[in-house]
């Protein structure tokens, strides 16, 4: 009777051990040691039961399982496809449309409101005709390939970054810091123009521009039937779940495009966390900073991008740097404002830098940011205590580029230089349109004293 | 005799009927002035508009006739009354106001330079705005323009307060009044000067530009408490005309008349101040407005103040609604620095002209 117990035993253990291994194989889809349904970021349309990256025969599994009582619909808030409330077979007939990519359906994705708060707006799939506002939107469009798909924008500041703006597209005149009464109206003028096409398909937002979208202008929208997604791509994971997002609501191509690029973002998120996860190194404090003088506060999203690259805020560590910069980004007081702060072990300043130089440009790139006029004090006086810490990453480049670089910057001998530009290099191939024709040289993405030292002499 | 006595009589008529004529054409001249500026105002952002088009679009939307969603009269229709028209209706608002408490300030003091801030309302209104945007504490208890707007109310209405507590205790005259007024700007001054030197550069750009005035970003909702507040102001004002013509007689005239001078001038006080805050809580400081206006009138339809309180009213609207519209095509920059461009030669040939014809200004 013993031995019969203990064999029943050993069979349950060892069903259950080849169960669970064979369920490890079947989930990983052969794609390698990749586990994307945990990252953090995801495809934000409603039909993602699983919150992973792509609506497919698993989500509507799971809101089938939520209609049968077998799992609870509060445990899948995006099982609610079309966002009224309740999980049903309307969930299911829309997630099938989905599936297919039925052209005409009406999708639901979650983004910012004007709080930054989730909620749901509808958008007509495929995605058509959008307007975009501010840089780290459009550029976003544009690297899932939806340059073709814009009817308007209302600043374009990189001539070869964003050059795959469709020749149609319509320049608002908007400027990057504001939408005037003019600009909005020649926005409702071009809607008015698209009249026959459906008018304007959605309004792409920067959520550090949405105080130009005003209670009015969001009542604008709302009766017109324009929806605003709004994101704050500015951190580089937001950044991967904007372009697959895009990618997706575009359809075709782009959504390809879209899938690859946040993948590839997700596998060097991945491998720094990793990394470092095995290492014993202690981790690095960062101050972050952008527009050249300007330091980051925690909520900014340079900083949230250098706590991706497993950076410590310095903030954290000296309350009174964290009391002195609670804003978004402040502007540095005097040359003196960092003169206290010298234990921060790295500086990684953030900007935004147009792609397609020549060698000359370059070298001019190099000392125009070492060297900026601010108000006529060098950039080179307000750092002098950084000089040898300092780095500047390109702020327009793949959130998994920025990452990469981050990463290189604070733990120079896990992730080596080599390592960041191969990423780079993956994204240049990857056929996205703003680095169709780039090469390696033409891509200012990163730099340091020492580059600066050699182009100044 | 008779003759000398008939012609007399003669002139006399034909001069008061000219002095109404000239009363009646400038009322006229601001009422069309008025109505072109709405016009210009609605087809501002709209340059495939024509100015008749935008009269017909707001007549249209008066009787409740609707355009095909999404057509370019639909949103043109959207912007002239959901942009333009606050932004044309805060304008006039402001002007009048300001104007007609101008008209009463250089009536109960009997001072020429008088105008809605002489008692201090600007700054106690300034430092409740810098106040709720440099601390970020406020009256109503809530970051952003709610904020701002209810601290600029209280703060305009606290010198006003200030000053007719004193009153109680001592003799106020009009150069007490004036002086305690300084007084009270000063040290209001200096706070406002304190908050704008701790702060950051963006936060002190914002606390400047709310000081400068400025009509931008008006909406509906903005406009119910300055349109009571005027018009129930107003109403005061306008009874107390004869007062006021009374007034300026001289103190001891009036009071021997059977006008309580201090009573009179408290009243006169709180209406005032009641009406300015409900304007610089939402426009910020738009100067020249109050102190420019009634001068104008008064070298068209002379000193009456039956007459030049409800036509101050509207050269006010219309000087504040040019100086709006000059703001605009400048590029935006803030109306109160263009009617203080504005204002200034305006009340220099003033002086000059007035000076010149009559020996005095006031």
């Amino acid at each position: 009777m013993e031995n019969k117990t203990a064999i029943i035993a050993v069979a349950v253990i060892a069903i259950v051990a080849i169960a669970g291994v064979a369920a490890f194989f079947v989930m990983n889809n052969g794609g390698g040691n990749h586990d994307y349904d945990n990252i953090e970021s995801k495809l934000m349309v409603r039909g993602n039961a699983n919150n992973d990256y792509t609506i497919d025969k698993e989500d509507l599994s799971i809101i089938q399982d939520i209609i049968d009582g077998k799992r609870v619909k509060t445990d899948f808030p995006m099982a609610d496809a079309n966002n009224d409330g309740s999980v049903n077979d309307k969930d299911i007939a829309l997630v099938k449309d989905i599936i297919d990519r039925k052209e005409g359906i009406t999708v639901y994705v979650v983004c910012n409101d004007l709080e930054g708060k989730d909620t749901t707006v509808e958008v007509d799939y495929p995605l058509r005709n959008v307007v975009t506002y501010g840089t780290n939107m459009q550029l976003p469009c544009l690297f899932a390939n939806g340059g073709k798909y814009m009817a308007g924008y209302f600043v374009s500041s990189y001539e070869i970054a964003e050059k795959s703006i469709s020749a149609s597209a319509v320049d608002l005149k908007g400027s990057t810091r504001t939408i005037s009464d003019a600009s909005w109206a020649n926005f409702t003028a071009l809607d008015a123009s698209l009249a026959a096409k459906g008018g304007v398909g959605a309004l792409l937002v920067d959520h550090s521009g949405i105080a130009q979208i005003t209670e009015q202008r969001k009542a604008d929208l709302d009766a017109a039937g324009i929806p605003m997604i709004d994101y704050s791509s500015a951190d580089a994971t937001d950044e991967l779940t904007t372009v697959l997002t895009l990618g997706f609501l575009f359809g075709g191509e782009s959504e390809k495009i879209g899938l690859n690029y946040a993948k590839t973002g997700w596998d060097v998120k991945e491998k720094i966390q990793s990394t470092l996860a095995k290492s014993d190194i202690a981790k690095k404090t960062y101050i972050c900073g952008t527009m050249y003088i300007y330091i980051c506060g925690a909520s900014s999203s340079f900083n949230t991008s250098a706590t991706t690259a497993g950076g410590l805020a310095y903030a954290s560590v000296n309350p009174d740097f964290a009391a002195k910069y609670t804003k978004n980004s402040t502007k540095m007081a005097s040359t003196e404002a960092l003169s206290n702060y010298t234990d921060a072990q790295i500086f990684i300043n953030n900007r935004s830098m147009d792609w397609g130089l020549d060698e000359d440009e370059t070298k001019d790139m190099i000392i125009d940011t070492w060297d900026h006029d601010n108000s006529g004090v060098s950039s080179r006086e307000y750092f002098k205590d950084f000089e040898d810490k300092l780095v500047y990453v390109n702020n327009l480049l793949p959130g998994g580029v920025k990452l990469a670089y981050m990463a290189h910057a604070m733990y120079g001998e896990l992730f080596t230089r080599e390592w960041a530009d191969s990423v780079l290099k993956d994204y240049l191939k990857m056929g996205t349109d703003p680095f169709t024709g780039i090469e390696f040289d033409e891509v200012l993405a990163y730099i340091t004293f020492d580059d600066y030292k050699k182009v100044a002499n | 005799m008779y003759d000398e006595k008939q012609m007399n009589k003669e002139s006399v008529i034909q001069e008061y009927h000219r002095q109404i004529f000239k009363k009646i054409m400038v009322l006229v001249i601001c009422i069309i002035g008025i109505i072109l500026f709405v016009g210009l105002f609605s087809l501002s952002v709209y340059d495939n508009i024509t100015i008749t088009e935008a009269y017909e679009i707001i007549w249209n939307h008066i009787i409740g006739h609707e355009y095909e969603p999404r057509s370019r009269y639909w949103w043109a229709d959207r912007y002239i009354w959901n942009t333009a028209m606050p932004h044309v209706v805060a304008a006039f608002l402001a002007g009048a106001s300001l104007a007609i408490c101008g008209t009463l300030m250089q009536a109960i003091m009997g001072n020429p330079l008088a105008d809605p801030y002489s008692t201090g309302i600007s700054s106690g209104a300034c430092f409740g705005a810098v106040t709720a945007i440099v601390v970020g504490v406020s009256f109503a208890g809530v970051a952003g323009e709610l904020g701002i707007v209810s601290n600029a109310f209280i703060g305009a209405l606290i010198p006003a307060g200030l000053i007719i507590l004193i009153s109680s205790k001592i003799r106020m005259t009009p150069a007490t009044l004036i002086l305690l007024g300084t007084a009270i700007s000063y040290f209001f001054n200096s706070m406002i000067t304190y908050l704008m030197v701790t702060t950051d550069a963006d936060t002190l750009k914002s606390a400047y530009m709310w000081q400068i005035g400025n009509l931008d970003g008006i909406t509906w909702s903005y406009i119910p408490i300055m349109l009571i507040i005027t018009v129930i102001g107003t109403v005061f004002v306008l009874f107390m005309a004869n007062k006021l013509n009374v007034m300026s007689l001289g103190e001891n005239s009036a009071k021997s008349l059977g006008i309580d001078v201090q009573r009179f001038r408290t009243i006169s006080l709180i209406i005032m101040a009641f009406m300015t805050a409900a304007i610089v809580a939402f426009t910020g400081i738009i100067g020249f407005v109050g102190l420019v206006a009634p001068h104008l009138v008064r070298l068209v339809v002379g000193s009456d103040n039956k007459f030049v309180m409800p036509i101050s009213m509207a050269v006010g609207a219309l000087l504040l609604l040019i100086a709006d519209y000059a703001a605009f095509l400048l590029s935006n920059i803030p109306v109160g620095v263009i009617m203080s461009i504005i204002g200034s030669p305006v009340f220099l040939f003033l002086i000059i002209y007035h000076t010149r014809k009559r020996g005095v200004l006031y």
